[in-house]
């Protein structure tokens, strides 16, 4: 089958377009750098595959996201290019095509956003377009699928694209020739196209050379380019003149494609911005958001419902099973089993999904709109002075609803080191699988003031890892320069039916890790519950898993909570943070959270459950996302780096916080 | 002067990039800060912190370090 | 009693199968372990290709 392939600049609505081409769901939000890997779907009518890249402005990478899609052009095949063209950005996408067109492949071009563009009052003459660039050209409105069937057709029908009529000056196009001439003649790409990009100074257009000639005589021809290049009047630097010259053809290009009517200015977007980029109202501004988002998700929405699930699990739904099980003559083990491990293991966790759901929607709200771009800029002071930049905040943005996505994320940050000190900060974020467990402690300790508790620790993840930020980035990651720019798209009134969709794709994930390995974790605790040194149906301290626990336990006693039961449950939380809560609900034996938040009363005091929950939020990261860290930073030094300073420092705030709080009198 | 000398709400144009950072520099040019090209700024962060300008159209947030390096007219 | 064994089997194996499963795939940085598989990067590669 063919392969079409996505390329576009960041944010022009690349993925929407994938969507609605594959009927698929992926990632989209309105930031650039949302999609940082490769995706393959299929075409709705079957007879092609798709691939969604990351958005890239030239096909120069400047960071590992953008690495991903020049990788894409060099090493894979495919039949199409599919340019995604934001309507109302076009002179600036344009550069991009032109370095499309030069790669020779046949080239669809989807003129995206219309909508926008009309707004503004631009008015485009596609066909126009099309002659001049030679290139089919679709107007559609990839938000709501306007043009998709017209876009389709026209994929089928492309075909090789005319040479683009771009000559460069005398210079650079003696120095392609050059080029061209050295390159083998076997070579699986235009040499046109190689030249340009080599000098470029394209570093992965290097690599790839390298697998088969010399690189040595193309370095010497482009040194000797830009030196001729900078003797010019204007003195521009060889990449400058290259920009310049095709600035100059594009302008011709546009000259009477766009016609702008009278000028509307952007009012809303400007309005909101006068208020949330405000000098000394923007901070605040994000931090009434989160609070006025736990306050909803704890206390005024998310607890009540999360009640009346409980209610249902620890009533009717438990006295239906044994019912049921009572009836088909189960015995005492199979009765135990499923009302004792399985219903309080995975019902302990289920509880939890209206506050999963909550957060999720606000994290989806903050990702459709175009305020995630807002609060880098707001936060690039703060983060500069901490060693890092605005656009570390991100990942960890996302971080809070699951930190292995927040790792990706982080390939948009330019600076090497800086991406790794956000990699290795951003398990100290606090994610939504931690979320159950905060919820179960606050409710039991902390009745009236759950969400300012909860609040606090996610304040503490935070505050520990700008803290460490510093430290790290003064110690073993100096900086030499540190890089922050980032593009603030417009705000977008996010659809309904989109934040739905995202809403219930990230809250989905939950219920099905609920329903699969909840589930086996949950039975195998039991197992370990039920069975000890010295058989079945042991008490629970004989058990298996209090020997197991009880190892950790003196370890973890100076911190307030030296029982096997908490060294037991911190155990099994490496595999994922939730089962915490479900090895806590199994082991006190109990249906519901109500009984089980009366009996912790008697092996945690507020202050030891307080320490408790911080650890939970700083000891390592689950397992899922140390992979991610070693995969993402490719080296195991680093990965075992941030498993080790996360237990460390858990253990150390955890201490200060109960003997601090002890010697405060609060115990 | 330079683009920090800019009054909010102001146009001018770019006359130069006298940017150190090469990396940088080249990802100002892809997002459409270059020479000849109209600026306006529209808002700076307390304590130093970036600023957010407008280019055809498009906000682009920068440190006010580099912006400083932007010559204007 | 054969229901029992035949139930008590088909637990501990659907256990023992999601706990395989997840481990093999967080190990690979697939997350099944993470909220948002399906909405994010890095998941989801395996079925849909
Ligand atoms: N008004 C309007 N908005 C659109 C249109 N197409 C996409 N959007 C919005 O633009 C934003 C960006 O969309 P994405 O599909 O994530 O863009 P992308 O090109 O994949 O972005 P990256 O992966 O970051 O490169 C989202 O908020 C979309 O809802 C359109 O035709 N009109
Ligand atoms: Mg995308």
């Amino acid at each position: 089958m063919s392969q079409i392939a996505l390329f576009g600049n960041p944010n022009t609505g690349k993925t929407s377009l994938f969507n609605n081409l594959t009927g698929s769901y992926e990632y989209v939000g309105n930031w650039s750098g949302v999609t940082v890997e490769k995706k393959v779907g299929i075409l709705r009518s079957r007879d092609a595959y798709v691939v969604d890249l990351p958005g890239v402005y030239s096909l120069h990478p400047l960071s590992r996201d953008e690495g991903v899609a020049t990788d894409f052009l060099l090493t894979e095949s495919f039949s199409t290019v599919l340019n995604i063209v934001d309507a109302s950005q076009l002179k600036r996408n344009l550069h991009l095509t032109i370095q499309l067109l030069e790669f020779g492949k046949p080239l669809v071009m989807a003129l995206n956003m219309i909508d926008v563009a009309e707004r503004r009052g631009m008015k485009i003459d596609v066909k126009q377009l099309s002659t001049k660039l030679g290139v089919p050209v679709v107007p559609v409105i990839a938000r709501t699928g306007k043009g998709m069937d017209e876009l389709a057709e026209t994929l089928r029908s492309a075909q090789q694209p005319k040479p683009l009529a771009l000559t460069y000056d005398d210079v650079i196009e003696t120095a392609i020739a050059k080029i061209s001439r050295y390159l083998p003649d076997d070579i699986e790409r235009s040499k046109r196209w190689l030249a340009l990009q080599c000098l470029e100074g394209n570093e992965r257009v290097y690599d790839y050379l390298r697998t088969k000639i010399e690189l040595e005589p193309i370095l010497a021809i482009r040194k000797q380019t830009e030196e001729s290049i900078r003797q010019l009047p204007h003195g521009r630097s060889l990449r400058e003149r290259l920009h310049h010259l095709r600035e100059t053809f594009i302008e011709a290009v546009l000259e009477d494609v766009v016609v702008w009517a009278e000028k509307q200015p952007l009012t809303w977007t400007e309005k909101i911005d006068a208020i949330v980029t405000n000098k000394y109202l923007g901070m605040p501004i994000f931090l009434f958001f989160m609070y006025v988002m736990f306050m909803l998700t704890f206390d005024w929405l998310g607890s009540p419902l999360a009640d009346l699930l409980d209610q249902f699990f620890s009533g009717p739904l438990t006295d239906t099973l044994s019912r049921l099980l009572t009836a088909m003559g189960a015995s005492k083990f199979l009765q135990e089993l499923v009302l004792n491990g399985i219903v309080s293991g995975v019902g302990g966790v289920l509880v939890f999904v209206p506050q999963i759901f909550i957060l999720f929607f606000f994290i989806s709200l903050l990702e459709d709109s175009g305020y995630m771009a807002r609060v880098a800029m707001v936060m690039d002071r703060l983060m500069e002075a901490i060693g890092l930049n605005g656009k570390s905040f991100i990942p960890m943005i996302i971080g809070f609803g699951c930190n292995v996505p927040g790792v990706m994320a982080a390939r948009t940050i330019e600076q090497p080191r800086e991406r790794l000190l956000t990699i290795l900060l951003l398990p100290l974020m606090s994610c939504s699988a931690r979320l159950p467990v905060y919820a179960l402690f606050v409710g039991a300790f902390f009745q009236a003031h759950q969400a300012e508790v909860v609040f606090s620790l996610y304040v503490l993840g935070i505050v520990v890892a700008l803290l460490l930020a510093k430290l790290f980035s003064s110690t073993i990651l100096k900086n030499e320069h540190s890089v922050f720019v980032i593009e603030l798209p417009p705000y977008r009134m996010p659809q309904a039916l989109t934040l739905w969709r995202s809403t219930w794709d990230k809250g989905k994930g939950f219920v099905r890790k609920a329903g699969t390995f909840i589930f086996g974790g949950s039975v195998a605790i039991w197992l370990l519950s039920y069975a000890g040194p010295k058989g079945f149906n042991v008490s629970m301290d004989d058990s298996f898993l209090a020997a197991i626990g009880g190892v950790l336990a003196p370890v973890l006693a100076p911190l307030g909570f030296g029982t096997w039961q908490a060294g037991a449950a911190l155990l099994t939380g490496f595999l994922a943070k939730e089962v915490v809560v479900s090895t806590m609900n199994i082991i006190y034996h109990v249906k519901d959270t109500e009984t089980l938040q009366g009996l912790m009363a008697h092996y945690f005091t507020p202050l030891s459950a307080f320490s408790f929950m911080a650890f939970v939020l700083l000891y390592v990261p689950c397992l899922a996302t140390v992979a991610t860290i070693r995969k993402e930073t490719g080296s195991t030094k680093w990965t075992f780096f941030a498993i080790g300073y996360a237990l460390v420092i858990a253990y150390i705030i955890s201490l200060l916080i109960y003997e601090g709080g002890k010697w405060l009198g609060l115990s | 002067m330079v683009l920090t000398d800019l009054q909010p709400g102001k146009r001018a144009t770019i006359t130069n990039l006298s940017i150190m950072s090469e990396l940088l520099k080249q990802r100002l040019i892809d997002m459409g800060i270059h020479e000849g090209e109209e600026v306006c700024v529209k808002c700076t962060m307390p304590f130093g912190g970036p600023v957010m300008v407008e280019v055809a159209g498009q906000c682009i947030c920068l440190r006010r370090k580099e912006a400083a390096c932007i010559g204007v007219e | 009693m054969v229901a029992n064994i035949i139930i008590g089997g088909a637990i501990f194996a659907y256990a023992g199968w999601t706990l395989v499963r997840h481990v093999k795939k967080s190990a690979k940085g697939k997350c099944a372990a993470c909220s948002t598989a399906d909405a994010c990067s890095a998941c989801g590669m395996e079925e849909r290709k």
